[in-house]
Order: structure tokens, then C-alpha cells, then sequence
């Protein structure tokens, strides 16, 4: 009955080993087909290491930015000039303020991935919750808590984040507690929250009518303990896939406000840089094209290491 | 057919599990009709015995078996195991039994989680027992018994409160309309359904308020208590997770799968039939007293089904389990049980030992599913051989009497005005019906005149 299991220790060792060249040395006990399949799963890939490669590059130089860059991001150029085109002094080029253009898209990841990545754990966690709780308990909870997350969601998405990030802050834009950046993640995560809350509340329904979490209700498994423990790890896919498309979203909207005039106006952020340099786009295209590759590989890498994560945890629901 | 009646039950000692009256019943929707699930069945289980459940889709059975698990509750009836009164516990209380009950399921790959491997599964009984052994803090307690309450309360409120509410955004909008055309008449009219609207939500306002404030003062006092718990769990972790292992590994080879090497999979490397051992192991790890069998083998290839069927019978030895087999399949259900009982639409027809109803059905029920099991001979004509006609009723609407009446070939108007009851036929056989195909018809049981006499 058991001639196409393989040895427990395959599995363990396979789960931990990454680089392809290591896998030869696993023992071999299976049959082919289930080999390959298992091995198939487990690869990760070049394209993963890439994108986390240039994650790592991009938060360390972020983090050390003070301490590795010769330029500060304020930082005016009377020599260089406005607006001038990229040389060996300046890789990107400068802004209309003289400012170093390379130097500014390095320090607007801190702002950038600091809203986009923030809003969407608080969206996550918050979304998640009240996701879980609607399709777990059903009946009157549902009702009030879909009914709520309707009306948020019949908002258009950027209106509701500029009227939140108005409500939050004053006539001058300044934040009426905290300081910017917090304000744009409260925003923006209550603007996240219907969305995740659907997506997680939809595949709630589907999960917790599943024969397994009646099997748990058999055993007298309290209902905290079924939803942490049987339904959520069916769901998290859905969701991380969902929160990962949602960071790349809000690193966009977190610029469109800044070009709007709300939000962070003082520090370099991606999309504030975009939106100003939008006005000189004919003169100086990279003001323009250096923050958006930056996002767009970003983003890019992001959604590709969600994607791989996804694969590499997914297990196949058949089985006969 | 298909009545009530308890005549059928053996003396008051010698039951493992004695179900009276059980009765499930679903609302359809809004609208105030009921889905009569299950309609005042009884049955006893000896010790020890196998009792078959039979009958076709949506008669009944697998609801009965929840029901027996307490999930969902029954309507009304009492399920009393070993003495206690199941249905009349609380939901804690049946916390504290349901180790003595267990219960596996159709579909064996469904009811294993296809994210946690097979070490968890099998181990998670002992584990939920584990966390129930360390009592829950009062303020834990407290907090579920208010929830429990609020809820309804809250509904309660809102059914009157929210005209209230609807007044108050009224009262907001003809103020901002009146704001913009500058009419302060109807400024005026705002402001005055404002307060009165205002007067009349206040009550409402201020009973969700308290009862918000007291939720959240408990959610606050509950981290600290749940903290100290996880402490107390904590120290005894370890030694719970080695006797765990060892229970799951004994469960997991008693069924004959290997630990080592199930135990750090998941479900989708294993067979269907191996799915269903390992739920099997799921659920003697708690060494139950009854095993409620949901269709077990109606879900795997014949060659397989043999197999369960005989790990089923081994487990009964081993383990001293008294198990209901629940099944449509009546060659399965002949080969394993002690007593048959059959079902049609929520209600008991006949029950006696498998070879009296197999040689001689009493009830025209039974007869017409007997009759329905493929001949496998190519000479019989199984088109020719008389079988019930017509549809099941709606189990919303049953019929009156007889709930069979409908589709026997025996009915009168006898069986319309009166619901027969359970009685004995022969040592051993109770059938409910008034005319049975074996023994007497029902005292009583009279056939009008113009009505004809059919007897096959």
C-alpha cells in the first residue's frame, strides 16, 4: 500500500534544499513520477533569486543610503545645473531643483515600500479578520459586516484615500496627529480593507464548508482554533496573492496622491517624483523614467516572488 | 410505513447509545417552512453491535449521524450515550463527551486538510482535548457568554433603533439642504426631527455603548489571562507532544499505514483508501466508545472497500467500539451490521438483523429496495421485476400518515389518517407498518371496502 511513498527524510531534505545542484544528493527512494512532480514543486528558480536579489540591493542601499551615497537627497547641484542629463557625476541626472536624481530614487524606497508594504499588513491583518469572521459565522455578523465594506467599496478607491487623507490632515497638509507617512498608511489601509476582506471572506465560505472543518467541529474544535488552524492556511494563498498586487497598487496611489497634494510632499517618494517630473517630461525624460523603473521593478519583482512563493508552498488538492 | 413508535428498543440497560424521538429540522430560508430532516426516529445500540442505516439519497441518514455527533444540534429527541443525555448538555458540556464519539466521513480526501500533514490531523483530537484540560480564564468565560447575548440583544435594538437612526440621516439632510438654499425654515424643520430623532436613538446609542465598553473592557482583561493559559500550556507541551506522538504512531500502525513515513505528509500523497485509514486513525486516537460511520466506502473502488471494511471490523475487536454504519449500499450494510435499520424520508420503517430483512422484507419499502439491487445475471429481466414508481415527497411538505403511502403499492386510506407505529412482527423484526408482507396487519388496520386488495 505504501510502495509509492518515499522516505520521510526525502521530503524534509528537499523542502530545505534550494540549489538544484544539492537535490542529486537526496536519496532516492520513490518512483520516478512522484519524484519529479515533488521536485517540480520545490524549485524556487534563478527568476526568484533575481527578484529577491534586487529587493535585498535596493532596502540595503535604502537603509545604508546615508551612510553609501556621496550625495544627500536635498541636495543642490549650482554646477550641474537644472534639469541636466545624466553623466558620470550624476547616473540619473538631476531634477528641476539640481537635485540628484539617483541619489533621490534610492532614498524614495524608505517612503515608498514603507506605505505601499505597511497599508497592506495593516489591510491584511484588519481585511483578514473581518473577512474570516463574515464567512465563518454567517447569518447577522455577515449582513452587518458586508453591508459596511459595501459602502466603502462603492467609493471609488482613490477618492476614498484622498478624502481619508484630507479628513486626517489640515488646511497646510500637515497631519493632525502622528506624522505624514503614518496618516498615508491609515489611509490608505482602510481604503484596502474592503477588498482584502471580500477576497478573504469569499474563499471562507468556500473553505469552511469543506468536509474537514466539519470533521474539526466533531471534535468539539473551538471555532478560533478551526479558523486559525484549518481554514486560514487554505485561505492565506489567495489572500498573499491578492496583498502582493495590492503593495504594487499602493506604491502608485501613494504617488498619484502626492501629485493630487496630499501625502508626502517633503521626501522623495516614486510617485512624487514621477508626478513632478512629469511637467518637464520633454526636456529631462529621466526625472520621470528613472523612479518608474525603479517601480516597475519593484513591482515586477514583488509580484514574481509571490508568485514562485505560491507555487513553492501549493500543494495539489487531488488525490485519487 | 416509515413511522415512529419505540417499541423497537431493548431494555434500559443494555444500550450504548439510545436515540428517542430524534427529530432535525432546517427553516427554508425566510420563510417560516421547515425541511423535516429527520422526524422522530428512536434506535438503541447494544455493546459491542453494528447497526446498519439504510436508505436512499436525502432519507435522512447522514443527518441522523451529525445529529447523533451533535453538530448541528437536534431539533428535539434525546441521544443519551452511556446514561448521558447528549442533547440536554450545554455546548460545554459536550466538550467533555465527545471523545467518547467519533465519527468518520465519506469523503476521505475531503476531510483531511490539505495544508497540515498527516502527524497534525491524526494528532489534533488529543490535542483539542489537551487545550480543554486547562480551564479557560472567568474573564474568557465571560466574554463568550456576553457575546452569545449581545448578539440577539443587538438585533433586538437594531430592529427598533434603526428607524431612529434612518430619522437622525433625514433630519442631516434636509439641514444640509437647507444650509445650501439658505431657507431657514428648513433649517429649522432639520434641527427639530434632529433632536427628536436624536431622543429616540439615545436608548439605543447608549445600550450599544455599554454593552461595546463592557465587550471591550473584557477583550483588554483577556490578554493578560490568555497569556498566563499559554504559560500553562507551554510547560506541559513538551510532555504532551511526546505521549501525542506516541498515541499517533500506535493509531497510524494499527491501521496499517507506516508513521515514519506518513506522518510528514500530506493528504494528496496517499490513495483514497489510505485517506480513509488515516481518518480512521484520527478517529480511535481518542479510543471512542461508538464510531459513527458516514458512508465510509461509498467513496472508494470496490477492492479498496474491502479492505476498510475488514480494518473496520478489526478496530471493532481491538478497540471494543459498538459502531452505526450509515450506507446506501445494502450488500456493504448486510455484510457488516448486527441489526438493519431502514429509513425513507426522516422516519424508521423496519429494523431487524440482516438476514430477516434480506430474506423476508417486511416492509413494501424494504421489499422495493431490495429489489432494486442489480441481479448480476443477464437472463433476469430487472425491468419486469415491480418496483416503486414515482418521486420521493418533499421532505418540506410530508405526507400525512404513512410517509411512504405515497409510493406503496399497498396504501389505503387507512395508512393517510394514521401514522403506524413500530411493533414487533416476528422475535426480532419491528417494521411500522399497517400491512406488512410479513405477520399480521396492524391492529386496526382495515382496508375499505372499495378499496382492492393487491397483493403481489
Amino acid at each position: 500500500m505504501l510502495e509509492q511513498s518515499s522516505d520521510p527524510r526525502t521530503d524534509q531534505a528537499t523542502a530545505q534544499v534550494l540549489e538544484p545542484a544539492d537535490e542529486a544528493t537526496v536519496p532516492d527512494g520513490t518512483g520516478p513520477a512522484e519524484r519529479d512532480a515533488g521536485y517540480q514543486r520545490r524549485k524556487l528558480g534563478v527568476g526568484f533569486w533575481i527578484a529577491v536579489g534586487w529587493l535585498a540591493v535596493l532596502l540595503a542601499a535604502a537603509i545604508l543610503g546615508d551612510l553609501i551615497l556621496p550625495y544627500g537627497p536635498e541636495q543642490t547641484f549650482r554646477a550641474a545645473g537644472r534639469l541636466a542629463a545624466p553623466s558620470a557625476d550624476h547616473w540619473f541626472g538631476t531634477d528641476s531643483n539640481s537635485r540628484d536624481v539617483f541619489t533621490r530614487c534610492v532614498f524614495a524606497t524608505r517612503i515608498s515600500l514603507l506605505v505601499g508594504v505597511s497599508a497592506t499588513l495593516v489591510g491584511l491583518v484588519v481585511g483578514g479578520a473581518l473577512g474570516m469572521i463574515a464567512g465563518f459565522y454567517r447569518g447577522t455578523i455577515e449582513s452587518a459586516v458586508t453591508g459596511a465594506l459595501d459602502v466603502l467599496l462603492a467609493i471609488p478607491f482613490l477618492v476614498l484615500a484622498l478624502a481619508l487623507l484630507t479628513f486626517l490632515t489640515d488646511e497646510q497638509n500637515q497631519p493632525r496627529f502622528g506624522n505624514i507617512s503614518i496618516i498615508v498608511i491609515i489611509a490608505l489601509s482602510i481604503a484596502v480593507v474592503p477588498s482584502i476582506a471580500r477576497i478573504t471572506r469569499a474563499n471562507v465560505l468556500v473553505h469552511s464548508q469543506r468536509e474537514f472543518v466539519l470533521a474539526s467541529r466533531t471534535l468539539g474544535t473551538r471555532n478560533l482554533r478551526i479558523m486559525v488552524r484549518e481554514i486560514l492556511p487554505n485561505v492565506v494563498p489567495a489572500m498573499m496573492s491578492f496583498a502582493l498586487l495590492y503593495i504594487a497598487i499602493l506604491i502608485v496611489v501613494e504617488g498619484t496622491l502626492s501629485f493630487l497634494g496630499v501625502g508626502e510632499l517633503s521626501k522623495p517618494t516614486w510617485g512624487n517624483m514621477i508626478s513632478f517630473g512629469r511637467d518637464k517630461i520633454d526636456d529631462a525624460p529621466w526625472n520621470v523614467l528613472f523612479p518608474s523603473l525603479f517601480m516597475f521593478l519593484t513591482i515586477l519583482a514583488l509580484n514574481y516572488i509571490g508568485d514562485r512563493v505560491r507555487n513553492y508552498f501549493d500543494v495539489r488538492e487531488a488525490g485519487i | 410505513m416509515a413511522g415512529s413508535g419505540t417499541a423497537h428498543l431493548g431494555g434500559p440497560d443494555d444500550a450504548v447509545l439510545r436515540v428517542t424521538d430524534l427529530t432535525v429540522e432546517f427553516p427554508v430560508g425566510n420563510t417560516g417552512l421547515k425541511v423535516h430532516a429527520v422526524s422522530g426516529i428512536s434506535f438503541d445500540i447494544r455493546k459491542g453491535e453494528t447497526m446498519g442505516l439504510v436508505g436512499e439519497s436525502g432519507c435522512g441518514k447522514s443527518t441522523t449521524g451529525r445529529a447523533l455527533m451533535q453538530v448541528p444540534r437536534p431539533t428535539s429527541g434525546r441521544v443519551v450515550l452511556e446514561g448521558e443525555d447528549l442533547a440536554a448538555y450545554d455546548r460545554e458540556s459536550i466538550r467533555a463527551v465527545r471523545a467518547r464519539l467519533q465519527m468518520i466521513f465519506q469523503d476521505p480526501i475531503s476531510s483531511l486538510n490539505p495544508r497540515r500533514t498527516i502527524a497534525e490531523i491524526v494528532r489534533e483530537p488529543l490535542v483539542v482535548q489537551w487545550l480543554e484540560s486547562v480551564p479557560r480564564s472567568p474573564v474568557a468565560r465571560l466574554w463568550h457568554s456576553l457575546v452569545r447575548w449581545m448578539l440577539p440583544l443587538w438585533r433586538t435594538a437594531w430592529r427598533f433603533g434603526r428607524f431612529a437612526l434612518g430619522a437622525l440621516l433625514a433630519a442631516a439632510v434636509i439641514w444640509i439642504v437647507g444650509e445650501a438654499v439658505d431657507v431657514s425654515a428648513l433649517r429649522g424643520v432639520g434641527v427639530a426631527v434632529g433632536i427628536v430623532a436624536g431622543i429616540a436613538a439615545a436608548p439605543l446609542a447608549l445600550f450599544i455603548g455599554v454593552t461595546a465598553a463592557a465587550w471591550l473592557v473584557l477583550v483588554l482583561l483577556m490578554g493578560p489571562f490568555a497569556l498566563a493559559r499559554w504559560l500553562r500550556l507551554r510547560a506541559g507541551r513538551a510532555a504532551f507532544l511526546a505521549e501525542a506522538d506516541e498515541k499517533v504512531r500506535r493509531a497510524l500502525s494499527t491501521v496499517g499505514l507506516d508513521p515514519d513515513v506518513a506522518m510528514p505528509k500530506r493528504r494528496h500523497e496517499f490513495s483514497g483508501g489510505q485517506c480513509q485509514r488515516i481518518c480512521i486513525a484520527r478517529a480511535l486516537v481518542l479510543e471512542p466508545k461508538l464510531l459513527i460511520c458516514d458512508e465510509p466506502v461509498s467513496a472508494l473502488d470496490v477492492s479498496v472497500q474491502a479492505q476498510i471494511l475488514n480494518l473496520l471490523e478489526d478496530m471493532k475487536a481491538e478497540y471494543g467500539l459498538t459502531l452505526v454504519f450509515i450506507s446506501h449500499d445494502l450488500a456493504v450494510v448486510k455484510n457488516v451490521s448486527d441489526r438493519v435499520a431502514v429509513m425513507y424520508l426522516g422516519k424508521m420503517c423496519e429494523v431487524a438483523p440482516p438476514d430477516l430483512i434480506y430474506s423476508e422484507p417486511a416492509h413494501p419499502y424494504t421489499a422495493a429496495l431490495l429489489s432494486a439491487i442489480p441481479a448480476p445475471d443477464p437472463t433476469i429481466n430487472q425491468r419486469g421485476i415491480a418496483t416503486i414508481s414515482g418521486e420521493v415527497p418533499s421532505p418540506v411538505f410530508p405526507p400525512s400518515g404513512c410517509r411512504f403511502r405515497t409510493r406503496c403499492p399497498r396504501a389505503t386510506g387507512h395508512c393517510e389518517a394514521n401514522e403506524p407505529l413500530m411493533r414487533e412482527v416476528r422475535t426480532g423484526h419491528y417494521v411500522a407498518c399497517h400491512f406488512p408482507l410479513v405477520g399480521e396487519p396492524a391492529p386496526g388496520a382495515t382496508r375499505g371496502e372499495d378499496e382492492l386488495l393487491v397483493l403481489s
